[in-house]
This record gives structure tokens, sequence and C-alpha cells, in this order.
């Protein structure tokens, strides 16, 4: 398939966060953390088309928001490494919330497994960063701040604000 | 000469009187523009061009009217289906988007039923006002909570489902429910009667309005010119509507 004919990807902030990380070029990651870092980006592609298979027709469309990152998100590793950190810890956080509280077995089975998979690009990042882990264990967040923070990465430009 | 000057005078004076008069009795000759309108749109409608006649209710109804005859010249709907399925059935022009807009959640003023938050919907116990399936509030509303996990809100609370948005801005600002979703442009027309809590981003479905002519008309033409136009666009926006970029 052409690239032209492919459908436009479905909105994803984690997704696009990686793919501009990766197409930064002089950050100071090694080429093999390039391609990890490449691999997170499809991966994170996936797994929106799992969830958004899970939504069904009611999924976001492309088109539906775009994603908004911080001026100079992926201009630095350290800052990529940050910004990352950050979004993971709400991934990991909004999954084990739902792991704890979905009543659907199936659909909390899905979580879990977006969950080890992020909790391990999570220890990526901080082998990465040189940070140790944490000593605790990250708690659930409630879905009103999880979706507030969210938001702040989220912009609908034709849209009211 | 002055005698027939006079005669004309005493005979046209009562005549022009009698013109003015009948001019100014006559009641304003109703415009020759039918324009049906999704309720969401009455303020800020009627502020672009007060003239045409008016029909608004909710989107499907009027789509309903249309596909059975009624005499319509202008359709906007608060969604793309009704137009959009009226032109697929040859029964208006290709529709274009002039406006947007989102969901909040509103509670009456002072929010008796002490809900902070959409999750507070989980609970249940609450009156909640919603729009039927099959109007663009209603299926925006479904298609919100679905995203946001949350359709058990439906089963949980007692739901009232209303034909069109302006009856659930009525019953959430009598305190006949504890809350309601309605459009962002609603909320803001009522706030005086209606607090409104702010809805993810993510979870909003895209609001978009189209407008399309039924029959092609140069006032049809006008009357969309002037939606779309600058003065159109700043009078939305003021109402607090997104919009399209221009095109």
């Amino acid at each position: 398939m052409s690239r032209s004919c492919r459908s436009r990807p479905p909105p994803g902030v984690s997704r696009d966060f990686y793919r501009a990380a990766f197409k930064q070029r002089k950050t100071g990651f090694s080429a093999a953390q390039r391609r990890h870092i490449n691999r997170v980006a499809s991966a994170k592609r996936a797994h929106i088309v799992r969830l958004n298979a899970v939504l069904g027709g009611d999924a976001p469309q492309a088109g539906d928001f775009a994603t908004v990152l911080p001026k100079g998100a992926v201009k630095t590793k350290a800052r990529i490494i940050g910004l990352a950190e950050q979004l993971e810890t709400l991934l990991v956080r909004t999954y084990l919330t739902g792991v704890g509280y979905v009543e659907d077995s199936s659909t909390r089975l899905f979580l879990g497994h977006l969950l080890t998979y992020d909790a391990q690009q999570l220890a990526w990042l901080r082998g990465a960063s040189g940070h140790a882990s944490p000593g605790g264990l990250l708690s659930p967040i409630d879905l009103d701040a999880a979706a507030g923070e969210l938001d702040s990465f989220l912009s609908t430009p034709d849209f009211p604000d | 000469m002055r005698s027939i000057s006079n005669l004309i005078r005493r005979r046209l004076r009562p005549t022009l009187i009698l013109a003015l008069a009948i001019g100014l009795a006559a009641p304003a000759a109703a415009s020759a523009l039918n324009v049906f309108a999704a309720s969401s749109l009455r303020e800020v409608f009627t502020q672009i061009d007060p003239s045409p006649t008016y029909n608004f209710g909710g989107s499907n109804q009027l789509q309903l009217q249309i596909e059975r005859g009624a005499d319509a010249d202008v359709f906007a709907s608060a969604s793309s289906q009704e137009p959009q399925a009226l032109f697929k059935a040859g029964k208006c022009d290709r529709p274009v988007t002039f406006a947007t807009n989102k969901l909040v959640l509103i509670v009456p003023k002072g929010n008796p039923g002490k809900i902070t938050s959409v999750r507070s919907l989980r609970a249940g116990g609450k009156n909640l006002a919603i729009g039927n399936a099959g109007v663009p509030i209603g299926d925006y509303t479904r298609k919100l909570l679905r995203r946001l996990g949350l359709s058990r809100a439906l089963t949980r609370n007692t739901v009232s489902q209303e034909p069109n948005v302006a009856s659930i801005v009525s019953k959430v600002g009598l305190g006949s429910a504890d809350a309601g979703f309605v459009y962002v442009t609603d909320a803001k027309i009522a706030n005086n009667r209606v607090q409104a809590i702010r809805l993810p981003r993510y979870a909003q479905p895209p609001v978009r309005y189209q407008i399309c002519h039924v029959k092609r008309s140069a006032e049809s033409a006008a009357f969309i010119a002037k939606v779309r136009s600058g003065r159109g666009r700043s009078l939305l926006k003021a109402a607090g509507f997104g919009l399209p970029p221009k095109g």
C-alpha cells in the first residue's frame, strides 16, 4: 500500500510524543536507544488501535483532537525522558485504576496487558536517565485528575475552548 | 386654477391618508424564507438575521418534516447526519459545516444534587436529563458516556429523555433534574440558572453543525452567506461556538 493510501492514524498523545522524539535528531540518545523509542512509538500505535477496537464506533477518530506537546519537549534527552516519565506514570496509574474498577473481565485483562507494557517502558526510562526506581508503589489515579492532565496535551482547534 | 388644485387636494388627501393607514395597519408580510434550524441555534440565528420565518426544533424532527414535504428553504442541523441523509435522498444541496460545539454537564444554580464531576453520576440516584436517542444532543451524550465508560449512568440514575436541547436546559434550570448534558453554548445562555461542569476533551464527540439549501433561491443563498460571513462567524464565536476553517 502506498503511503498516500494509508488511513490517518487515530489520535494518541504518547504515540505522537515518541514519534516526535524519534524524529528529532541529536538529542543525545544512542542508536540503540533511538531504535527502542521507535519501537515504543509503533507499539503505542498498536495499543491505540486495540483500545479503539474495544470502543468500536465510539472511538475517537483522526481529526477529533490534536496532540500539543510543550515547547522544546523533544529537544534534548533529558526533556524527552522527563516528559516520557510523566506520561508513562499517568498511563500506568490510569490503567491501574481500570484494573481495579472495571467490571468486565476481558477489558480488565486488556488493561492489565497495557499496564504491564507501560510499566516496563517506565522502568526503561528510569534506567536510561540513571534515576533510581522509586521504593514505593504507584497508586491508582482519580480519573478526573487523569483527564485533566491528559487534556493539557490535547487541542481541538476548530472547537470551542 | 386654485379651485382645480383644491379639488385634487380634497380628493387625493383622503385617498392618500387611507393608503398610508392601510400601509401602517397591515401586518408585516411574513418572510418568504423558511429556515429550519436546530434548537441550539435559536439565539445566534435570530441575531445573524431576524427576518426569516424560523422553525427551531430537534434536528432529527426537522429532517423528518423536510422528508415529508415541509416548506423549508434552509436546513441547519446540530450534526452532519441529518443534512447528509437529506442530501443523499436528493432533498437538499451538499451541506457545509459552519460551526462546531462541545458538550458540558449542567446542574442547577446552587447544585442541589452535589454533582462535582461527570463521574458523580456513577453512584446513581440522581435525576438526569438527556436528549432522546436520534436527536443530535442525545446521540452525542450517549457517545460521550460510552467513551468515558459511564454508560451505566443511564441505568443507575432516573433519566428523562427530552426532544431537544432547550427542554434539557429548562428541566435543569427549573431544578426538575439534578443534571443534564447540553452544548456549551446553551449553558452560556442560561448561566443565570445553571452551572456548567466541563467534560474531558478526549471524550468529546466532534459536534459539527451543517447547513444546506432545501430549496435554492437568492434568499436562501443570501441567508447562508450571512451565516458564513465575517459578521456571522463573529456572532457565532461570541455565542460560544467553534468555527471551522474558512472555505
